[in-house]
């Protein structure tokens, strides 16, 4: 997690969870963590805490914890986890708040400048233009 | 036959092979790829934000402008076809977000003549338009090289084919389209478990050794199941697959690259198309030996 999204938040806990059903439209206590969605993602070798307990955490309010994890952030929003749930929670849709909740107090997680300039040369647009939206305000 | 086609960003810079290579093949399929007069950069990601639809406004402002030529946008990477069809898809069950953006497109205009949307729009991508109008049993007539029996590995990744309810393209779990292409073409296509796995995505811009690892297990099992080239739709499925192979064979000897090319190329081939217009030098693991090793080149 880089130094920025330590930052103090300006949101009180109680309305977090809140927050998160608004972005997400997805309600965190109907998952009843089966750890189905971590099975199947891809990325859950390199994140720090599971996806299934990303939710885990907000549903018993420990959202500071969640925020010392790299999960959401490693995350490629590739929908694995949400095509096979079987109690139908979007935890991709979740993964987003989470990112947005943080990038909406304007904390960017990267920005243009930080991406190397030989890797902006190589890189794909569209993974420039996904980056963008996915970690900068 | 002419059809309206979507390219976006991708297609004008990095993979400006996969465009050439799909409209070279189309034409000796009978079909015109005709790009959209003027279009705009999609997004590149579908956003997954409830409560803000400003992100759709893009992909709904092309949809709109598509919508005056007609009923039917191609497009090609996995990519745009997953953001234009989403943004559809919202718009056409949700009159009131239509509404909103197109609202936001009447105040927000950037062409004089751009207009709202109705949602008529069909958004199609290349493959199933290949299935749809030339179908793959008549697709055989058009072959010039049969591939030989070349073990080609299909991956759609996630773009492609998630979800299932929005796109409607494949089932999710087990696809078929490029896995009827490269049969039609005259291959073998390889089955393993890993085809829809996501290569890491966006993730490569700010972790990249993670990502490795995701294209490392995806290959690995393709390699496992006999694979000797793979094929994609997406460049950044193409990028991410093929830039660190030489990377993860230093730290895992047992390793055999596998190279990628986009499935327009592997058409091309199989429907004649001389060498340099395959431009089979894209990417970091060259596919040349194996093809010729194969008799195709
Ligand atoms: S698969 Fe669904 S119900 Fe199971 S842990 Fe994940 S989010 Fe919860
Ligand atoms: S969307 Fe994110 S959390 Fe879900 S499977 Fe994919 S990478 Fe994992």
């Amino acid at each position: 997690m880089p130094e920025n999204t330590k930052k103090e938040l300006n949101i009180k806990p109680e309305e977090i969870l809140e927050i998160i059903k608004d972005i997400s439209g997805q309600d965190v206590y109907v998952c009843y963590q089966c750890g189905k969605c971590t099975a199947g993602c891809p990325m859950s070798e390199n994140m720090d805490i599971m996806p299934n307990q990303i939710i885990r955490l907000l549903q018993i309010g420990a959202f500071d914890e969640l925020l010392k994890h790299n999960t959401i952030w490693l995350c490629a929003s590739c929908l694995t986890c949400t095509s096979r749930c079987p109690k139908g929670v979007d935890l991709a849709r979740i993964m987003e708040a989470v990112r947005l909740l943080l990038l909406r107090q304007n904390v960017a997680y990267l920005n243009a400048s930080d991406i190397p300039e030989e890797d902006r040369e190589e890189l794909p647009i569209q993974a420039l233009v996904g980056a963008m939206r996915k970690y900068s305000p | 036959m002419k059809v309206n086609f979507y390219p976006g960003c991708t297609l004008k810079t990095k993979a400006s092979n996969l465009e050439r290579t799909a409209k070279a093949s189309m034409a000796i399929l009978g079909i015109e790829l005709e790009e959209m007069a003027e279009w705009t950069c999609c997004g590149a990601n579908f956003s997954l934000a409830n409560d803000n639809i400003m992100k759709m406004a893009a992909p709904i402002r092309n949809l709109a402008r598509a919508e005056k030529v007609g009923t039917e946008l191609v497009t090609i990477c996995s990519a745009c076809y997953n953001v234009l069809k989403r943004a559809n898809y919202a718009v056409k069950n949700d009159s009131e977000k239509l509404e909103k953006l197109n609202l936001f497109l009447e105040d927000g205009k950037i062409q004089d003549n751009d207009d709202q949307y109705h949602g008529k729009v069909n958004v199609l991508h290349l493959l199933e338009l290949i299935k749809e109008k030339i179908g793959f049993d008549n697709l055989k007539k058009y072959i010039k090289k049969p591939l030989n029996g070349l073990k080609v590995a299909p991956y759609y990744g996630c773009q492609l084919i998630r979800p299932q309810k929005e796109l409607e393209i494949e089932d999710q779990e087990a696809p078929e389209i490029l896995h009827n292409l490269i049969d039609a073409l005259g291959g073998d296509a390889v089955d393993y478990s890993m085809d829809t796995e996501c290569c890491g995505s966006y993730v490569e811009v700010n972790r990249p050794k993670e990502v490795w690892l995701a294209s490392y297990r995806i290959l690995r099992q393709a390699r496992a199941a006999g694979a000797k080239i793979m094929i994609t739709s997406c460049p950044l499925c193409l990028y991410n697959l093929d830039k660190h192979q030489f990377d993860i064979e230093k730290e895992h000897s047992d390793f055999k690259p596998v190279p990628i090319l986009y499935f327009t190329q592997l058409l091309g081939l199989a429907l004649g198309l001389p060498e340099e217009e395959l431009e089979l030098n894209g990417t970091k693991v060259d596919p040349r030996p194996v093809l010729k090793e194969s008799g195709l080149l």
